[in-house]
């Protein structure tokens, strides 16, 4: 698991604490004549910031009420014993969560509990959510004995959702959210270990790709004026991402991921880590 | 502050140990680039003494004829990009990087703002620049249609033919540019490769890279012959970089390229030679050194007592053979019996684990040669190829060429910039 969106936050305030030391003394590290300056809350440009995060927040709490409608349709499937609604639902409960990943991972264990792979638990009778419920689906080939687990899957994305409507979040989060959102692409979606027994990591690699594009979007106007090329860049990017993920659009989703191709994987991941370089400059420019 | 203490270097210019210098004590809290240039400025710290930096700028690339490094870290790039100005943006801005890497210098453009990753990795902070060279070439396939770079392929410049005693990977073959960085400390040469990667990313992908962890060969007039996994002393015989008669005839591309970004450059032949070496081990001493035409310890040809003996290749032995056999690699690829054709070597030794299909070692040669003409390395390799009493020991399973340009004079110029803009 990532670390949290939080500790981001806290670091930054340190940060621009520090800086503020270096360059007002110059006695050495570790023992400043002059008290730190505090960080300013009011800067040039933080009305767009506000919006940006404002329009974050909002963001979040849609894709978390998406998220829970649909999550319900596939938990009833599966106490239902309805193979097929389950399978169905299974990607397209998973993609709202994957857009907010950063997010639900910074509550604590809530992301073991809804999103864990089976290599992420001690002890595999414990292991929760999602993936068990794929593992039960596509390789034990039934949902017998699986309602227990389709039940605290609401519960958790219920908790999930009470939690993320009080949420605040900094500019800083967004643009570090973002860059997570395409690591977790070239680490995990590429590989094809996130969906190992459905293949649809494409639409969880869609839907980080998506997740990570509203936050640059909220931000571009505040980047638009600080730094334009780095905008241009990243449309471009995210253009050529979109790109080549169209070409195995299938139906209202993906193909199935086991055929594609160790050269076109490469592929992919070549253009998520073009995409992701740039956008790790994002922060420097917003914050 | 007091500004007598501060350097006059600018805030990204950073050397790697005064940036150690200036970060101790720091731990997570980070720097800015005003307080850190100023505050961490000592009087002794230096980049690098005068023995540990290679001049990077020059009419012709560094580490070509410079006295051969330790370690070397390589690696070969496709061209993503479409759009030639993405292609000259990076390669200017490699350019920069390496200059400044060369002198031990961390990679410009570093805010040292905590928001924003660095913008050197890092790792060869408080490392020495341990005689860092950072080579470039392009690649044959450079010059297709993409970037209207087509009609500046010289006449020369096509890949190279398939050759005798070669089994190749795709995956170890070809790219579009070449990067060799050479230093006498393996991580700064790491260093180098990893930078340069990520400052190219989006515009280029690595195709293959390799490590070499120990020079094979020597171009020094002073430096003492290395030896190959066989535990013979190579490149006895190699061009030396005081040659200057030599590295004209053979090494640097003059006039007659036709080309003019190529004139004071040379092109870059890579194989990876795979070793058996568990074979060769089992092979007797006697048939070892009539296999390399030389005694295994003293490196002399056998016909002489010491290393730099000239060998004498129409001796024979009481019995009436040939005192250095036909079929060794010493006869077959020396100068006098090849018209003349010579090659500046510069290979490394190389292990990459045990393959998997033989539980043999994966280890040998990444070869390296330099020369005005691929066609002077054809040569050789086609002899060498079919006769080589070495080829029951050793396979092609690697290769490129590449086109190494004229250096960058000054900070005014970039790498292959008479390529681009001539």
């Amino acid at each position: 698991m990532l670390s949290t969106v939080r500790i981001k936050l806290c670091e930054g305030v340190i940060l621009l604490v520090s800086a503020a030391v270096l360059v007002t003394g110059c006695s050495g590290p570790g023992q400043p004549t002059q008290p730190a300056q505090p960080a300013q809350p009011d800067r040039p440009g933080n009305a767009s910031l506000t919006v940006a995060t404002q329009g974050y927040h909002d963001y979040v709490v849609s894709e978390v009420d998406q998220l829970a409608r649909a999550t319900t349709q596939f938990t009833d499937a599966v106490r239902a014993g309805d193979m097929d609604k389950a399978k169905q639902m299974f990607p397209l409960a998973r993609l709202h969560y994957e857009s907010i990943e950063p997010v639900a991972e910074s509550f604590g264990d809530l992301d073991s509990s809804i999103d864990a792979r089976i290599d992420d638990v001690d002890n595999p009778a414990d292991w929760t959510g999602f993936h068990r419920i794929e593992k039960a689906m596509w390789q034990d080939k039934t949902l017998a004995g699986m309602s227990p687990t389709a039940d605290k899957l609401d519960v958790d994305v219920v908790s999930l959702k009470s939690k993320v409507a009080g949420e605040t979040y900094q500019p800083a989060q967004l643009a570090n959210g973002a860059g997570e959102l395409l690591n977790e692409v070239s680490t995990k979606k590429v590989t094809g270990e996130e969906d190992r027994y459905s293949h649809t990591d494409l639409w969880d690699f869609a839907a980080n790709v998506d997740g990570a594009r509203k936050c640059f979007e909220l931000l571009k106007p505040a980047l638009a004026t600080k730094n334009p090329d780095l905008v241009q860049r990243l449309d471009a990017r995210f253009a050529d991402v979109a790109d080549k993920l169209s070409k195995y659009r299938q139906g209202d989703g993906y193909v199935d991921y086991s055929t594609v191709a160790q050269d076109q994987r490469r592929g992919l991941a070549d253009a998520v880590n073009a995409l992701a370089e740039p956008l790790s400059k994002v922060a420097g420019s917003v914050v | 502050m007091d500004p007598a203490a501060a350097r006059p270097i600018a805030s990204g210019a950073v050397s790697r140990r005064r940036m150690l210098g200036g970060v101790a004590g720091l731990g997570i809290l980070g720097a800015s680039g005003a307080g850190l240039a100023s505050c961490a400025a000592h009087p002794t710290d230096t980049a690098g003494t005068a023995e540990q930096v290679v001049a990077f700028y020059g009419g012709n690339q560094a580490g070509i004829t410079t006295d051969v490094q330790d370690r070397l870290a390589f690696a070969a790039f496709d061209v993503t990009a479409t759009r030639r100005e993405d292609l000259v943006d990076v390669i200017k801005t490699w350019t920069a990087a390496a200059e400044a890497m060369s002198r031990g210098i961390m990679v410009p453009g570093d805010s040292h703002a905590g928001e924003v990753p660095p913008a050197d990795t890092g790792e060869a902070v408080g490392l020495s620049p341990a005689r860092l060279t950072v080579t470039i070439g392009f690649g044959p396939t450079l010059f297709d249609g993409r970037f209207g770079l087509a009609p500046r392929r010289p006449a020369v410049f096509t890949g190279l033919p398939t050759l005798p005693g070669e089994t190749l990977d795709p995956a170890r073959c070809g790219g579009d540019i070449a990067i060799q960085a050479c230093a006498d400390d393996p991580q700064v040469a790491f260093h180098a490769v990893r930078n340069l990667a990520r400052l190219g990313r989006g515009t280029v992908v690595a195709r293959w890279t390799q490590l070499g962890f120990g020079r094979t060969s020597a171009t020094g007039s002073g430096q003492q012959t290395p030896r190959n996994l066989m535990g013979f002393k190579d490149g006895t015989r190699n061009i030396r970089s005081d040659d200057s008669a030599t590295l004209a005839k053979s090494v640097w591309v003059g006039a007659e390229a036709g080309q003019e970004w190529m004139r004071g450059g040379s092109y870059l032949v890579a194989r990876r030679i795979r070793m058996f070496v568990e074979t060769w081990d089992r092979d007797v001493l006697s048939d070892q050194e009539a296999v390399f035409g030389r005694a295994k310890y003293s490196g002399a040809p056998l016909t002489g007592k010491a290393e730099f003996d000239p060998p004498n290749f129409v001796a024979r032995t009481a019995d009436g053979e040939l005192a250095i056999p036909q079929n060794s690699h010493i006869r077959l690829a020396a100068f006098e019996a090849n018209d003349g054709v010579r090659i500046l070597r510069r290979g490394y030794s190389f292990t990459d684990g045990i393959d998997a299909r033989t539980g043999t070692l994966d280890a040998g040669l990444f070869f390296i040669s330099f020369q005005k003409d691929p066609g002077q390395f054809v040569a050789l390799q086609r002899k060498l190829g079919q006769h080589d009493a070495l080829n029951e020991y050793v396979r092609h399973v690697g290769s490129a060429l590449f086109a190494c340009p004229q250096g960058v004079a000054d900070a005014s110029g970039y790498w292959g910039r008479a390529l681009f803009e001539g």
